[in-house]
């Protein structure tokens, strides 16, 4: 018998859903940072980030 | 696994775009921003308002020069994140599909938002910033959704994808009732549009040169580390 199968077999289903979680996060962290650099209503975020967000063209002031 | 992956790849590729960025934007964006902004400071003769408390921003010179590399940093991993996590969600990749997929986000996130709302130099009359904003993340999304499905829908749906690209041209950027500048001296505003129109040239050559990296990059990247290991992580 072997003992790996079931276990293989259990896996198998929850692989493909857990790439999408996987991507659904990377992707979640992607637009956090871009907000924090490019959209972050405040001063001090703005100030800081003033020159990056003029030279990829986001509206800024 | 995928999520580690992805971030690993990201980083690395954020760091290459990023420094080459920098470098581009040292030496023939920067000297843009900072010309419009000595007329930005410059008070109108005759004003003698009381400029309200200032809030932080970084000093002039070096300290605004790390700022400015940290920020193109995470913008370079945000926008990394973004693409390797599509580019990795439609399968295989390849050094050739990541130029691909680079060119397609230098599209949506550069060449569509700019066409409404191009490049600001400090000192401009614009638009409300949340309008802007909102115009910017709705062409942006609308672009994005569009050339995804030029690329990957069966011909029947195409037509949805040009309506998609079309539909916030249609909409329209926000416009300032006063635009332009409106610095009094006619000709530091000749000064300031010659300045703009070359900010706008170089933040495109720029900004293609980031995508042209990221693209190039995560795609190699991705080849290497995802697609030839299973997704168990046992290598086949």
């Amino acid at each position: 018998m072997n003992a790996n199968n079931p276990a293989s077999l259990e896996q198998s289903v929850p692989v493909a859903t857990t790439k999408n979680l996987q991507l659904i996060a990377a992707a979640a962290l992607g637009l956090i940072i871009l907000f924090g650099v490019g959209f972050a209503p405040m001063d001090i975020m703005h100030n800081a980030a003033h020159d990056t967000r003029h030279s990829v063209a986001f509206p800024c002031h | 696994m995928y999520f580690r992956q992805i971030f690993l790849i990201s980083c690395l590729s954020a760091l290459a775009a990023s420094f080459c960025f920098s470098l581009y934007q040292w030496y023939l964006v920067n000297p843009l921003i900072f010309a419009a902004e000595l007329y930005e400071q410059a008070t109108p003769p005759g004003s003698n308002v009381i400029e309200p408390a200032q809030p932080w921003s970084p000093g002039d010179g070096i300290e605004r020069s790390v700022y400015t590399l940290l920020a193109n940093f995470l913008m370079s991993l945000a926008y990394s994140l973004l693409l390797t996590s599509a580019m990795v969600f439609r399968g295989s990749s390849s050094s050739l599909k990541g130029l691909a997929w680079g060119m397609a986000a230098y599209i949506s996130a550069f060449i569509a938002p700019g066409l409404g709302l191009p490049p600001e130099i400090p000192g401009m009359d614009v638009a409300d910033l949340a309008q802007r904003q909102n115009w910017w993340l709705l062409t942006v999304s609308l672009t994005g959704a569009g050339l995804a499905i030029l690329a990957f829908s069966p011909r029947y749906y195409k037509g949805a994808g040009f309506i998609l690209l079309l539909l916030p041209h249609l909409i329209g950027a926000p416009v300032s009732a006063v635009h332009g500048f409106s610095h009094p001296d006619p000709e530091a505003i000749a000064m300031l549009t010659k300045l703009w129109h070359q900010f706008i040239l170089q933040t495109s050559i720029a900004n293609a040169l980031l995508w042209f990296i990221i693209g190039i990059s995560t795609g190699f990247l991705c080849h290497k580390f995802i697609d030839t290991v299973t997704p168990l992580g046992v290598r086949g």
